[in-house]
């Protein structure tokens, strides 16, 4: 059997696809897991609550893994042998995992905020929910990764494993990867504003709303990747099938 | 229910004699704020404080201190069914139909209770003595253990007319330092002895009488640990360790003893101690919320907030307590005013006032949210798990609590009264996409799923266009609401430019965005009147915002793409089960023993999916309310309606029975 490029390319974007995310997971679980085990070797009871802030950074390496797991069954590859897949479906690939992977970095962020909320809870119980809010502001990027390589897949056929896909049309695609996935990074700058807006949140609760906005400004970043990234699915005539 | 409760304000003026009276009614009746009358209430009332009777007080404080004492003494004791099944379905406490009509009644009842009840500390106090002898004991026998080596008779440890033993053990790594000791002490002079016993080393020191202050001094270093026994142990170690055990089981078996008596003087001292402790808990806030009040010669005065549909049952209260003896002023709340705000929403909807609580309280005559949240937010939370299997697990899990530690719990009952709804919205959306358990039905069981509409793997591109279509109708849900507040508060100008405005933008933006990708195309009169609005709405937005009106924008753009946080979180659930469910077949096509290692990894994982997707979908839903929803309309901040209340756990306050 000869595996041809395409397949090593769609190989290549179901790692790029769960190792960035894994590595943007790991590095927020990791804050705000030290954060936790700060809290709970003071306070042994909050293991609980730690445990579902220390959950919240992990979704990014849940979508890398999804998105891996649709590329490796739409090539054949979960059958035990790799399809004939022709290269600009093998980029099609990459692209979607540069959306989703890059975009994992969010989590970054996420842990930031997280461990504010892990922090700001054992103190006060009444936080929780906006701790967990605030940390959920900041997985829009990996929402729209997430959204971008689902429709990259499935706007070009790939998800029901046609490999029509052209040339010109994959190249854009990694455009538009790259477009959503770094916009994703800003999520790093959110999960600090987020911080600071749990601590003030759990000094005067009525600053929640106006920390939220200051929050979502660093999201305007991420929009904007967004919506280069639809612009670029749009320009290579994707969306009119 | 789309706004908080009315409220008014109210001040009461009655006589004197019937302070207690009134106060008692008042607080059972459960529905007036009491506020302090020394901080104003607008009315010309004198506002000299109310003399609070220290006495009764006092005395309270001191009963609650020794029923506190005895509760904590006799908590440990109760006996508590134990398993899985017991929690999630406890047995009924029925609170006891109890009430003390006066202070008098309770300070009675709480002595005599306290005499039944007395005891318990001696019991308490005996069985703490019992301990600390067991321990003495077992220290004693574990040295004389250490001192168990031949030859080493206990009358060596026994003070002597010419010579002063020591007797000790350190531990193996503080060898160099009492080889130093030595050293210095001069051993010629201390004959010393050391055994081997392991990770220690017995030591025994003996000296004249003159170098009784070197080893006192070595007794006293903090590496070695002296072995002192009473006087009285003669003989070798082996008959005292004897001798100490069978004492040791003496004070053992009257531990028990001692302990069963605890047991069932909790069994039958708890529930009558804490009804009283409740009953002077509920006298010792009645007197304490006269603080508040005003007085002159012979009235009291009582300032408050009351809903306003409730007042009619104050003065019935107040009526029938004083036989018309009152005065009653009342006025609806300015909303200018601090006023507390109380949630107005039938109870089937009362519960998902937590999650408004959660972001935060409106403030009086602001749109409470609630009725609006909760459809939407099942809606959002259903269509983001999207798995009827994951649905029912989850309604079933909420019955569960609730019939469980949800009845003893408010907060705990809202939330398994939302988890019940969050599953069963998840099992009717999860139904429409195809979702149980993943692809489980059609995978292993040739099943195709009934009553399917749309499928998140097949159909992303659908599931896109319904998550922006459900988004653009909650974004202008919200818009509208801002529009109609400031509206109703006559904010014309805030509500044209900053929600009105969207009115314009979007349909005009719409249709630009429609011809421009050529999508349609529309008559030259539509596609002018598209372009003004679109030119008049950014002239109004910079107007309004200056250069952050492009924020406006891009976070109007923002908050709408957001929405599509609803397909992703479908694909994921629908996704990851799918996964779960291709590699548990993966694995059981190895070998057919290995479809057992299949399942337990299938059920596993479905777990695992379930619970980080289940809450993905809780905070996502939650987010898409208060960011992106919120955001247009609502900022909250009001202060809680704190009611002078009674707090009854185990009495009901009815006049039925008294212990």
């Amino acid at each position: 059997m000869t595996i041809g490029t395409g397949a090593v390319l769609m190989a290549i974007g179901a790692g790029i696809a769960v190792g960035c995310s894994a590595i943007g997971s790991g590095i927020g679980v990791g804050i705000v897991g030290s954060a936790a085990s700060g809290v709970i070797s003071e306070r042994s009871e909050k293991f609980g609550m730690a445990l579902v802030f220390t959950a919240i950074p992990q979704t990014q390496a849940i979508y890398g893994l999804l998105i891996a797991i649709l590329i490796l069954q739409a090539g054949g590859f979960l059958g035990g042998t790799a399809a004939d897949i022709p290269t600009p479906a093998g980029l099609v690939a990459v692209a979607a995992g540069l959306a989703v992977g890059l975009a994992g970095f969010s989590a970054i962020g996420q842990g930031i905020a997280a461990s504010s909320g892990v922090a700001n809870t054992a103190e006060k119980p009444e936080m929780f929910g906006k701790g967990v809010v605030f940390s959920a502001v900041c997985e829009t990027q990996a929402i729209y990764g997430l959204l971008i390589a689902v429709l990259m897949l499935a706007l070009t056929g790939i998800l029901s494993s046609d490999f029509s896909v052209e040339m010109p049309v994959a190249i854009g695609l990694v455009g538009a990867g790259l477009a959503v996935g770094l916009a994703g990074f800003s999520a790093i700058g959110q999960g600090i504003t987020c911080s600071s807006g749990i601590a003030a949140t759990a000094r005067n609760p009525g600053a929640i709303g106006r920390s939220l906005v200051f929050a979502a400004m660093s999201e305007t970043f991420a929009i904007f990747g967004l919506l280069v990234a639809i612009l670029i699915l749009f320009g290579l005539g994707l969306f009119s099938g | 229910m789309f706004y908080p409760a009315r409220m008014n304000s109210v001040v009461i003026g009655i006589h004197n004699r019937w302070l207690m009276d009134v106060t008692s009614a008042l607080h059972e009746q459960g529905e007036l704020e009491v506020l302090d009358l020394k901080k104003g209430t607008g009315t010309e009332i004198p506002q000299t404080s109310f003399e609070i009777p220290r006495g009764d007080i006092e005395r309270i404080i001191s009963l609650q201190f020794r029923y506190d004492r005895i509760l904590e003494i006799l908590e440990p004791y109760e006996v508590r069914p134990e398993g899985v099944l017991s929690l999630l379905f406890p047995k009924d406490s029925q609170p006891l139909p109890v009430r003390y009509d006066t202070p008098g009644d309770v300070f009675q009842a709480a002595h005599e209770m306290l005499d039944q009840a007395e005891p318990v500390l001696t019991t308490y106090e005996a069985l703490k003595q019992n301990r600390e002898l067991q321990q003495v004991t077992r220290e004693r026998i574990e040295n004389l253990n250490r001192l168990a080596v031949p030859g080493c008779s206990l009358s060596y440890l026994a003070p002597a007319p010419y010579t002063f033993l020591v007797a000790g053990w350190i531990l193996q790594e503080s060898l160099p330092l009492l080889e130093a000791w030595f050293r210095e002490s001069g051993t010629d002079e201390i004959y010393h002895h050391t055994i081997q016993n392991g990770q220690e080393i017995i030591v025994l020191c003996i000296g004249t009488l003159a170098m009784r202050p070197r080893l006192e001094e070595l007794a006293h270093h903090a590496w070695f640990f002296r072995i002192t026994l009473p006087d009285s142990y003669t003989g070798m170690p082996g008959e005292m360790i004897r001798t100490e055990q069978n004492r040791l089981e003496e004070y053992m078996r009257e531990e028990e003893s001692l302990t069963a008596h605890l047991i069932s003087m909790a069994e039958s001292h708890l529930t009558p101690l804490r009804v009283i402790r409740e009953e002077l808990s509920i006298w010792r806030d009645r007197y304490e919320v006269s603080r508040n009040f005003g007085s002159s010669r012979d009235v009291i005065y009582l300032h408050g907030w009351i809903r306003e549909k409730d007042q009619a049952r104050l003065h019935d209260v107040l009526r029938k307590v004083t036989g018309d003896e009152f005065f009653l002023f009342s006025k609806p709340a300015d909303p200018e005013d601090d006023v507390p705000v109380r949630y107005d929403n039938p109870g089937w909807l009362a519960p998902f006032e937590i999650l408004t609580t959660t972001f935060s309280r409106p403030r009086y005559n602001e749109i409470d949210p609630t009725p609006f949240f909760a459809p939407a937010y099942l809606l959002f939370f259903g269509l983001m798990l999207g798995d009827a299997g994951y649905g029912i697990i989850i309604a079933l899990v909420g019955w569960l609590l609730y019939r469980g530690p949800g009845r003893h719990d408010v907060a705990f009952r809202d939330m398994s009264y939302i988890l019940i709804w969050c599953g069963v919205a998840d099992i009717l959306l999860g139904t429409l996409q195809g979702g149980w358990f993943g692809d489980l039905l059609p995978r292993f069981f040739n099943v195709t799923p009934p009553f399917v509409l749309i499928e998140p793997l097949n159909q992303p591109i659908l599931l896109f266009q319904i998550a922006l279509i459900i988004g653009t109708i909650h974004i202008n849900l919200g818009i509208f609401l801002g529009l109609w507040q400031n509206v109703r508060d006559r904010m014309y100008r805030t509500a044209i430019m900053d929600h009105g405005i969207w009115f314009v933008i979007q349909p005009a933006a719409v249709v630009l965005l429609i011809d421009f990708f050529g999508w349609m195309t529309f008559s030259p009169l539509v596609t002018h009147f598209a372009i003004l609005g679109t030119v008049i709405g950014l002239l109004v937005l910079f107007f309004r915002n200056g250069p952050m009106g492009f924020f406006s924008l891009t976070g109007f753009l923002g908050d709408w793409l957001s929405y599509v946080r609803i397909l992703a979180l479908a694909l994921a659930t629908g996704g990851i089960a799918m996964t779960i469910n291709i590699l548990s077949e993966m694995i059981a096509s190895v070998h057919p023993l290995m479809i057992i290692p299949a399942i337990l990894f299938c059920i596993a994982g479905q777990l695992f999916n379930l619970a980080i997707q289940t809450l993905g979908s809780v905070i996502h839903a939650l987010r898409l309310h208060y960011i992106e929803f919120f955001g247009k309309f609502y900022s909250g901040g009001g202060k809680e309606f704190v009611p002078f209340h009674e707090h009854r756990v185990y009495t009901s306050g009815t006049r039925e029975e008294v212990i």
